[in-house]
């Protein structure tokens, strides 16, 4: 009976053993589940509060409004009598206490006093700085009757820290003792050092951005200048960059007033970046003189992050001073063209009705036919030389290659224009290697360009002086050059001189299109040739032509090296990409 | 951060940068953080005696009552474990707050032991 007791104790002290070890070991599977529950719960707590951190802030780099959004949080998150931040900004320190009714002036004393300690403790040289303390009541429900004017029973501060700086603190209190645990400290701790690094990556994007932007803006050929808006609302210079120097012929550290002023008096630039700031739309000026020259000045607004905000205005200059030479030259080639065409009209129309009259003897007859003649040449000479322009521009300008003597070629148009050099008592000579080796090119075309080079040089050689003409092998290549002792080309004209509407002042004057040299760099470039030019004012020039002695090509390239003829110049026309409402002013 | 080279005492450290940290972080941030600590023991020193205790209510209010000017408001022990290790526990703590403050002081630490 004692065995049969004793086995039933033992079986039921092993049940019970057995039922407490799994009730313990429930337990344990229960606190298990319960912490990894109350870890995941924080965990989603902690980034639910980043969230909203993060989104209130946004792009936002200003410190003050970064603390009062933090402050505004943690106001939400948990109970307090207080809370506040102070934040070093320039030279004062901005503070701002949330609290409500109940809260009196001593306890908001002894708050601020803490905040004080707590930064003079970080960074002493805050004792001198004067502090703009703020409070905003009601805000924060503290859920009492009575007024609290106590010692404050709990109080933590959060030191605001970017970039390695102290910035301020954010500090918390409640009139109860004992109010906060660790781990409510250590979310806001977090949330605050997340914030910091938020913001220090921002920083980095921004400046790495900048950098890159700053990087293109100078290396920009147009002028480019940012005028941004300081906090106090006047305009500053942000950044010029080394064209806009240039052209405004002022220093990188000039100011935005003189920035302005050195864009002339045209225009009331200040009126119009104001106008530009008012309406938010860019504007257009398309030619302003500003020193010996002209630009076109772009004032397009500069918004802010939040693309409503006006930030400043960005200055854009383009120098057009060549473009509007050119439409110079272009309005100059027009009349010309009309000028010389209806010359030659006139003597025709005149002597026509000299011999419709049938009065005149007959020598006059002949003298009459033969000035018809003379114009109709001089007009026939004038329309081939646009219709080469024409063919030049379009691609469609053919040589026809044959196997020749170069120097025969130069002596029958020197021989041509000796009459015209007598007449301008200038002397003609021409200097050619016998040795030069028969090539193939376009005889009449490389006749005519021999011709128009002799005759530039004529034209502006003065009576005494000489032009000479020489051929020799140079390189590969039949060098043929026409030197003169005449004015010369200034540099500034240079580059112009084989455009199609280039013509210097004193040809102008004189007869002829201009096109001359434009249709002889065309053909010179259809042999596959290059052409250059040499001169010094008061000196005289030297125009030659290298042209191959082996074209690589032959019938086959013949249409093909038209189309690498120069191509014609063309007059930029500059539009405001993304901004169709732009103004243009004038 | 400045190291700190033996032989310290390692009581007198930890309540240096307690007391350091005690305006710049609030009391409760202070203590909360300190007491987590189990190897340590927080007392409040007054001229003539020293308050034991690991209750923070009462750290809180004897810290109320002392002049903040004057001396320490804080002492700490180390009553158990290496009191090297559980000072680096204590530094590590408090830099889990705010690295910042934590290089700071413990520059500041480093500069008195230095000058001592």
């Amino acid at each position: 009976m004692n065995e049969v007791l004793l086995i039933s104790i033992a079986v039921n002290f092993a049940l019970a053993a057995l039922v407490v070890f799994f009730s313990f070991k429930d337990e344990h599977k229960k606190n298990l589940l319960t912490n990894q529950q109350r870890q995941l719960s924080r965990t989603l707590y902690e980034v639910s509060i980043l969230n909203q951190v993060s989104e209130k802030i946004e792009g936002a780099r200003d410190y003050p409004s970064i603390a009062q959004t933090i402050a505004l949080t943690i106001e939400q998150l948990m109970e307090v009598t207080t809370v506040s931040y102070a934040i070093r900004e320039n030279d004062e320190i901005l503070a701002k206490t949330y609290t409500d009714d109940n809260v009196t002036d001593n306890y908001l004393k002894q708050v601020d006093g803490l905040m004080r300690d707590s930064m003079e403790a970080m960074d002493s040289d805050i004792r001198l700085l004067h502090v703009k303390h703020e409070v905003t009541r009601s805000d924060i429900k503290t859920h009492s009757s009575r007024p609290i004017d106590t010692f404050a029973g709990s109080i933590f501060h959060i030191p605001l820290v970017f970039h390695n700086t102290y910035y301020g603190v954010i500090t918390v209190t409640n009139k109860t003792p004992n109010k906060y645990v660790k781990a409510d400290m250590e979310v806001l701790y977090k949330i605050v050092r997340q914030t910091e690094r938020s913001i220090e990556r921002l920083e980095e994007v921004v400046t790495s951005e900048k950098g890159k932007l700053d990087a293109l803006v100078v290396s920009l050929p147009s002028g480019a200048i940012l005028l941004s808006l300081d906090t106090n609302g006047y305009l500053a210079l942000s950044t010029i960059n080394h064209a806009a120097c240039d052209f405004l012929g002022i220093p990188p550290t000039a100011d935005a007033t003189r920035v302005i002023a050195s864009l002339g008096t045209s225009h009331d630039f200040v009126r119009l970046i104001k106008d530009v700031m008012r309406d938010k739309t860019s504007m257009m000026l398309p030619e302003v003189p500003i020193k010996d020259k002209f630009y076109k000045i772009f004032l397009n607004p500069v918004f802010g992050y939040d693309a409503n905000t006006i930030i400043g205005v960005n200055v854009t200059l383009q120098d057009v001073t060549r473009e509007k030479e050119l439409d110079q030259l272009k309005q100059t080639f027009t009349s010309m063209i009309v000028h010389e065409l209806r010359a030659p009209l006139v003597s025709i129309k005149g002597a026509s009705m000299l011999l419709m009259g049938n009065s005149l003897p007959p020598e006059e007859e002949k003298k009459m036919l033969g000035t018809i003649k003379v114009s109709v040449d001089r007009m026939l000479n004038q329309v081939s030389d646009l219709l080469d322009s024409s063919k030049l521009e379009a691609g469609k300008f053919d040589i026809s290659l044959s196997k020749g003597n170069i120097n025969s070629v130069i002596t029958d148009r020197v021989n041509i224009l000796n009459y015209d050099a007598e007449t301008r008592k200038v002397h003609l000579e021409s200097k050619l290697d016998p040795s030069m080796p028969e090539f193939e090119f376009d005889p009449e075309r490389m006749g005519q360009v021999v011709n128009n080079l002799i005759s530039n040089a004529l034209k502006f050689t003065k009576a005494g002086g000489t032009v000479t003409v020489k051929s020799c092998v140079e390189n590969g290549f039949a060098a043929i050059s026409v030197q003169d002792t005449g004015v010369g080309i200034p540099d500034d004209k240079k580059a112009l001189l084989f455009s199609k509407y280039s013509q210097l002042e004193s040809i102008a004057k004189s007869k002829g299109t201009g096109l001359g040299l434009y249709i002889s760099k065309g053909i010179v470039e259809a042999h596959h040739g290059k052409i250059k030019l040499d001169s010094e004012v008061g000196k005289g020039t030297t125009v030659t032509v290298m042209i191959p002695l082996h074209q690589e090509k032959k019938e086959a390239d013949q249409s093909s090296s038209a189309s690498k003829v120069p191509e014609p110049i063309t007059i930029p026309v500059h539009h405001l990409p993304g901004h169709p409402g732009n103004v243009v002013v004038n | 951060m400045p190291h700190l080279a033996q032989p310290y005492d390692y009581n007198a450290l930890a309540s240096s940068l307690l007391n350091k940290l005690l305006p710049i972080l609030g009391r409760d941030a202070v203590i909360q953080t300190s007491y987590s600590i189990r190897e340590l023991e927080l007392t409040t020193a007054s001229p003539n005696r020293t308050h034991r205790t690991n209750r923070t209510n009462e750290v809180d209010s004897r810290l109320r009552g002392n002049d903040s000017k004057n001396g320490n408001y804080i002492s700490v022990k180390v009553v158990r474990g290496d009191s090297q290790v559980v000072f680096d526990q204590l530094v590590e703590e408090f830099r889990e707050l705010s690295p910042f403050v934590v290089e700071k002081v413990m520059g500041e630490l480093h500069e008195e032991q230095e000058g001592n």
